[in-house]
């Protein structure tokens, strides 16, 4: 039983160009990438901005048409639904928003945000519905008072905690998060991430979580993949990622993170120059001829990395 | 941390009902005397002319008094006759209800048209935007004025209803247009998508939760149309291919004067016409830009 | 950039051709034909004798046939007879073409006069007392409509202080070619193309007013301040020179704007031009040159805006759309 696996995914956007606006070339956002998610995980997605793994999430809940591949959910490929059946997955799958500002609508009260997706899947009394509705906000912390407010007079933290709520409501077992704290203050961020992390055992979650921040995918994951460039250039556990590096791409990364204890600068620094080093003399090594990133090798039974 | 929030949020619900909403335009108006001045104005005008057209007897005033030709103001007739013995106030009010009336059906037939298109147009975009923005592109380079006149004399029968179909063909372009816009800069905030990863159908998006974004600038524009509607309908009646003899409008009264002599030494019969437009579409121009200057938070004055 | 120009040359043939195909078939709705004008002038002839013609004349076939005789007529400048006056309808436009075309050229000119020194003025100056002042005309020109000023304007300078003439194009009693001929015409303008232009000041007065606005806050703006150029120079130089170029493109739709006036314009100031010419066309139901004069009007729209896009396109690249 497969609960999740993306198979040979890609999307491509046509470029247009020339005098009669034909397709000229493609970007290829997502190229050709292929992982799993086993029930109950956190298998995060790591990359620099404009490297596919947003549009990966977003691909993964319909948001963007993916030009070929499979998206396999419960042993069904989702892509070759029609609308009628893609419905009933959709309770399946949610999605947290980077944004918590653009994502809620900024005239709709927290009850009627909250209650969209109960008012589109569940026929409920409205009664009904506003119970539901106090008891999800309950459960992220936010008073079930607040129900007739508008998102404007909430905070950053608050809102997300809305969004969050937002997803609850129609019990999913997939949530994709794509950088659900990155627009919120340093301060909350951890609490939010806490947040997560209890509801995830409460409900029993996979996350798919997006973000470019290696120091909060190493707190919440269990696996991790780094994109670049549309594609995966390595992929395992968080302890073959952080501990055992294998792709420059992954080393450059990680070389990148600072480190807080002045003890360990000249080590840091060091590490810093032996991959720079790295990267400008076996360059060639990491990448085939024309510069593309090759096919995801394994070298463990978790730790797989893009070496030809 | 909930609890400081439900002590505020009792006092909050009630004074913060909408982020944009009525308070924000009532201190608009209050700092902007003369969009007050105009609102009130306006709003007199309005009133009167209906209440009081109820009361005129249409037949009386239509009918022809040989014996009062071109009568000057006078206590019997306020604004005179005119060239039928006719008299001109009863008929200024009446036409003032037909131009008003005739004014909103436009822009309110108009803003359906335009905001359906718009909205399909924004929201779904590649072909859909496609072939509408196309006919909008087309139908704003057309020389509307004279098609329309075409169109009135052509139609076998002409009457109000035709007369607003055919000005409705032709003004929803710009609506749609700027809701197109609007829609386009919507579609790409993320509480849209949120709406579609939570199964909410397209037009229950489009409807219920693009709209309700758009709204200021619909109303802000609608009152400009207006205006704009009144003044193309009076200008089509005037040069006389507008509402038919029987709907008398403000055009019909001003259209006395191209007759030299009427334009000339019996201004009673088309002047105040003429000035009662001026009047109100300077009034509800005020009221417009007052709206729009409180829908758009940069340009508030209070 | 050519390629920009190209392409909205191409967007102009659909546009020009749908125009002609709109046109034709609301004349083929209109009662009357070719023939209609004759047929009322020789009531005894035998209908039977226009019956043959009307076939000869391919009155009969379908009526894509007839449209692109039609169009194949309009290309070699044939435009058709007038049903009323039996002329060729050539003839009967060009003194009015001429006239329309100095009213607009003028109208055009004063509009310029008056909206660009106001745009400047008011956005050097905004929040003056000045900028109050022209952004209340502004309000109020956008508002009125274009007949019940011309009526107005007419009653008080031509009816009421007698300073211009309430119609025509020039004095009967002048003689052509002579200096005083001149002067009777430019009297006879003078009127109706201040009137139009007082009006078609609208788009123009605001885009100078916002763009001057915004430039002044602009950081190469501060920074030619900073470097202690005076303040005179900081405006000729820096702003009025970015913010008055893209004013050369409002050229084209002010030509819109004014075409599609001068039906108003010239029937209330009695101005013999192609507006009037429509409306006593279409008041005698004279079809054929109804026709030809909305499908030139239509043509000239189409130029306008091509002209403003192509314009605009050059000055302000971002406004490339394609």
């Amino acid at each position: 039983m497969t609960f999740l696996k993306l198979e040979n995914l890609k999307v491509y956007y046509p470029v247009r160009g020339g005098f009669f606006k034909r397709v000229v070339d493609n970007v290829k956002a997502v190229d050709d990438i292929t992982l799993e998610l086993k029930e109950g995980e956190t298998y995060g997605l790591v990359g620099e901005s404009g490297c596919g793994k947003s549009t990966t999430g977003r691909t993964l809940l319909g948001l963007n048409k993916a030009t070929s591949g499979k998206i396999i959910f419960n042993d069904v490929d989702l892509l070759s639904l029609n609308r009628r059946e893609y419905s009933q997955y959709r309770k399946d799958i949610q999605m947290i928003f980077q944004d918590p500002y653009s994502s809620l609508n900024p005239r709709k009260r927290v009850i009627d945000i909250i209650a969209e997706p109960i008012r589109n899947f569940e026929k409920l009394s409205s009664k009904e519905v506003k119970r539901k509705v106090q008891e999800v906000l309950e459960k992220v912390g936010l008073s079930p008072e607040s129900i007739y407010k508008y998102p404007h007079e909430f905070s950053g933290g608050q809102r997300q905690r809305i969004g969050i709520a937002r997803a609850l409501t129609l019990n999913p077992r997939l949530i994709v998060a794509d950088e659900p704290v990155s627009a919120l203050d340093v301060s909350v961020q951890a609490q939010v991430l806490n947040f997560m992390k209890d509801i995830q055992k409460e409900f029993n979650l996979t996350y798919l979580f997006i973000s470019h921040d290696l120091g909060i995918i190493r707190h919440m994951c269990d696996r991790i993949g780094i994109m670049y460039k549309g594609r995966i250039v390595e992929q395992g556990t968080t302890e073959d990622i952080y501990e055992n590096p294998q792709h420059i791409y992954t080393k450059r990364l990680l070389s990148a993170i600072p480190d807080i204890n002045p003890d360990n600068r000249d080590k840091h620094m060091a590490f810093r120059k032996q991959v720079d080093a790295e990267f400008n003399n076996s360059f060639n090594q990491y990448f085939d001829t024309e510069g593309k990133i090759v096919d995801l090798r394994p070298l463990s039974e978790t730790h797989s990395v893009a070496l030809p | 941390m909930s609890t400081p929030i439900v002590e505020k949020n009792n006092i909050s619900l009630q004074q913060q009902k909408t982020p944009s909403g009525f308070s924000v335009i009532v201190r608009e108006f209050a700092k902007d005397k003369l969009a007050l001045f105009s609102l009130v104005l306006f709003l007199g005008i309005v009133l009167y002319v209906y209440i009081y057209s109820f009361m005129l007897d249409q037949e009386a005033i239509t009918r022809v008094d040989l014996f009062n030709i071109f009568a000057e103001p006078s206590s019997v007739y306020w604004l005179g006759t005119d060239y039928g013995g006719r008299d001109v106030f009863g008929q200024l009010i009446i036409g003032a209800r037909n131009s008003l009336t005739i004014g909103i059906v436009i822009t309110v037939l108009t803003a359906i048209i335009g905001l359906v298109l718009g909205l399909l147009a924004g929201y779904f975009g590649g072909w859909v935007d496609n072939v509408i923005m196309r006919t909008v592109d087309f139908i704003l380079v057309l020389p509307t004025t004279m098609i329309i006149i075409v169109f009135v004399v052509i139609v076998p029968e002409f009457n109000v209803a035709n007369f607003i179909f055919i000005m409705s063909i032709f003004y929803w372009t710009g609506k749609a247009r700027l809701i197109r816009s609007k829609t386009l800069a919507e579609r790409e905030l993320d509480y849209v998508s949120a709406s579609k990863t939570l199964g909410t159908p397209n037009w229950k998006i489009m409807l219920f939760q693009v709209l309700p974004n758009l709204s200021s600038i619909i109303i802000v524009n609608m009152t400009l149309n207006l205006a704009g509607n009144i003044g193309i309908e009076t200008g089509l009646t005037y040069l006389g291919f507008g509402l038919p003899e029987s709907t008398p409008s403000l055009g019909t009264l001003i259209s006395y004067s191209s007759n030299p002599d009427v334009m000339e030494n019996k201004w009673w019969v088309w002047l105040p016409a003429a000035l009662l437009i001026l009047v109100m579409m300077l009034c509800i121009n005020f009221i417009g830009q007052a709206l729009k200057r409180a829908a758009d938070a940069r340009q508030r004055l209070g | 950039m050519l390629k920009f120009i190209i392409r909205r040359f191409l967007v102009m043939i659909p546009q020009l051709a749908l125009l002609s195909i709109l046109i034709f078939l609301l004349a083929k709705a209109m009662p009357g034909d070719a023939l209609t004008g004759s047929m009322q002038a020789n009531p005894n002839l035998d209908p039977k004798v226009f019956e043959e013609l009307r076939e000869k004349l391919g009155l009969n076939d379908p009526w894509y046939e007839q449209y692109g005789r039609w169009i194949g007529n309009l290309f070699q400048g044939e435009l058709g007879m007038s049903y009323i006056h039996k002329v060729d309808i050539a003839d009967l436009l060009g003194d009015r073409m001429a006239n329309t075309f100095w009213l607009g050229l003028v109208t055009l000119i004063f509009t310029y006069l008056i909206a660009v020194p106001l745009g400047v003025v008011a956005g050097r100056w905004n929040e003056s007392w000045a900028d109050k002042l022209i952004v209340g005309y502004n309000y109020v020109s956008f508002a009125i409509p274009l007949f019940v000023f011309a009526l107005i304007m007419l009653f008080i300078f031509g009816f009421g202080l007698h300073w211009f003439p309430i119609g025509g194009s020039v004095d009967v009693t002048v003689e052509k070619g002579t200096f005083a001929y001149f002067l009777s015409r430019i009297h006879h303008l003078l009127l109706p193309a201040i009137t139009a232009a007082l009006l078609s000041t609208v788009g123009t007065i605001q885009y100078l007013r916002n763009e001057i606005i915004d430039t002044k806050l602009k950081d190469f703006v501060k920074t030619a301040r900073a470097k202690g150029t005076p303040e005179k120079k900081v405006y000729s130089r820096h702003i009025f020179r970015n913010s008055l170029l893209p004013v050369a493109a409002f050229l084209g739709y002010d030509i819109v704007f004014i075409i599609g006036g001068s039906v108003f314009i010239e029937q209330i100031f009695s101005y013999p031009g192609l507006g009037q010419l429509f409306i006593s066309s279409i008041n005698q139901r004279d079809f054929s040159v109804v026709n030809i004069l909305v499908m030139l009007f239509g043509f000239l729209s189409i130029l306008g805006t091509l002209i403003s896009d192509i314009i605009l396109s050059i000055v302000d690249p971002r406004i490339r759309i394609d």
